[in-house]
């Protein structure tokens, strides 16, 4: 009996414990932790983008988050509950269906729509005007700004160069 | 035995002291109310593809203005100010539109742009910052993509690949091009909802001031050029809408400790690369 009443207690002292931490990841390059739940507050650490801390409470658009032994106050934006996803690829393997797209759209534009060919045998004009025939559109413009190549360490040096001299 | 039993009223007294903090306080939460706003892969793949169509129809309509340099350096503000932003899941891709307009675009998927007008405006990297940052937000916050619930192939019926190239579902292509129909005319014509707007210049203030840049820029620019806020097309019959933006533009920087924050403006090397 004295023993189910210990256990008992002991759950008791832990489920709010545990029901209130929770891990979370830094998505954003760098994460500034702060004293207190505002931007102009004391920076205590900075969180490198991967780090996994410890959420102990939230706060509008703010986690209070447990780090290394530090507390402080991190913008929910820049954490997610999962890790970053790992999307390296990800990009180059869409720009090759993109040109799949492209040949395949430009095949699909010559060769008429059942609806168009039934409509057309009935007398019946398609009246439905397709987004693509409304606006023009410029995919080789979308490739010209896809080409851009800059590294994150690139704009990061970039980024410090720049506003850390005044 | 007895030490035992003494100890056990001890506990529970703590137990309830422990559980009178967890749930007390302003504003806090329980665990489970914090919601997710991931995405999986095929989400994801969805959104980016949906951009690209949006981003081909932007630049049909616009060109693309032809120096490397302006494009390149608009880039790396923007690519810099992405990496504050919380989505590493995107790639993000900035073009600079050969228009006297003073406007910008973000389309899905990370394509952004900003006019050649909006640019001559400026007046130093700071401002460039706050408005790239207000259209990461939207991408970020997924505006667009939640007002047309663009998601992956199981998700929506615009998501498919067969959609995108004309495949023989018609009404999969139907609703795509439906979307993206509604995605211009948001761009264009009609504009985010007011609170998207909102959220994307909180959120943009936010992005550009961890990265170092003066928090008050975008209102600086928003106050010169009154125009740029698109408050004739986005909220015509609705809301004063620049009052109510510089209003929570002020409770933004007020919260966050920001409003007598200076940080960088960069005005030398925006001189430098947009106006030399």
């Amino acid at each position: 009996m004295i023993q189910k009443l210990v256990v008992l207690t002991i759950l008791l002292i832990l489920f709010p414990a545990l029901s209130y931490c929770f891990d979370l990841y830094v998505h954003s390059v760098k994460a500034p932790l702060y004293q207190t739940p505002s931007m102009g507050s004391k920076k205590i650490i900075e969180l490198k983008k991967g780090a996994k801390v410890t959420g102990i409470e939230e706060k509008a658009n703010w986690y209070k988050v447990r780090h290394e032994g530090k507390d402080g106050w991190v913008y929910k934006l820049m954490v997610r509950k999962e890790p970053p996803m790992e999307t390296k690829g990800l990009f180059d393997r869409l720009k090759s269906i993109f040109r799949r797209i492209d040949v395949l759209r430009e095949k699909s534009r010559r060769r008429p729509s059942s609806y168009t060919t039934t409509a057309a045998a009935r007398g019946l004009r398609d009246k439905r005007q397709r987004s693509a025939d409304k606006y023009r559109l410029d995919y080789d413009a979308v490739e010209k700004i896809e080409s851009v190549e800059i590294s994150d360490t690139e704009a990061l040096e970039f980024l410090t160069k720049g506003v850390s001299h005044e | 035995m007895n030490k035992t039993i003494r100890v056990i009223p001890a506990l529970l007294i703590i137990s309830i002291i422990f559980v009178g903090f967890a749930f007390a306080g302003d504003g806090r939460q329980r665990v489970s109310s914090i919601s997710s706003e991931y995405s999986d892969v095929s989400d994801i793949e969805a959104e980016i593809r949906f951009g690209r169509e949006l981003a081909a129809r932007i630049l049909g309509n616009y060109s693309l203005l032809d120096d490397e340099k302006v494009n390149r350096y608009v880039n790396l503000v923007g690519k810099a100010l992405a990496l504050y932003a919380g989505r590493p899941e995107l790639r993000y891709h900035f073009g600079v539109l050969d228009s006297d307009e003073i406007n910008a675009f973000a389309a899905p998927g990370g394509y952004i742009f900003i006019t050649r007008g909006a640019l001559m405006k400026m007046d130093n990297e700071a401002q460039l910052a706050g408005v790239l940052a207000h259209e990461i937000a939207h991408i970020v916050k997924k505006h667009v993509v939640n007002e047309l619930n663009i998601k992956g192939e199981e998700g929506s019926g615009v998501g498919g690949l067969a959609g995108l190239i004309g495949g023989p579902t018609a009404s999969v292509r139907g609703a795509l091009e439906q979307a993206l129909d509604d995605a211009v005319d948001i761009l264009f014509n009609r504009g985010y909802k007011v609170k998207d707007e909102i959220e994307a210049d909180r959120v943009g203030i936010l992005v550009a001031s961890v990265a170092g840049y003066d928090p008050s820029a975008l209102r600086e620019f928003l106050s010169s050029v009154k125009s740029f806020e698109k408050e004739d097309r986005t909220y015509k019959g609705e809301h004063p809408i620049f009052e109510v933006r510089m209003r929570e533009i002020d409770e933004t920087l007020k919260a966050h400790g920001l409003q007598d924050v200076k940080k960088a403006k960069a005005k030398d090397r925006f001189y430098e690369n947009i106006k030399k």
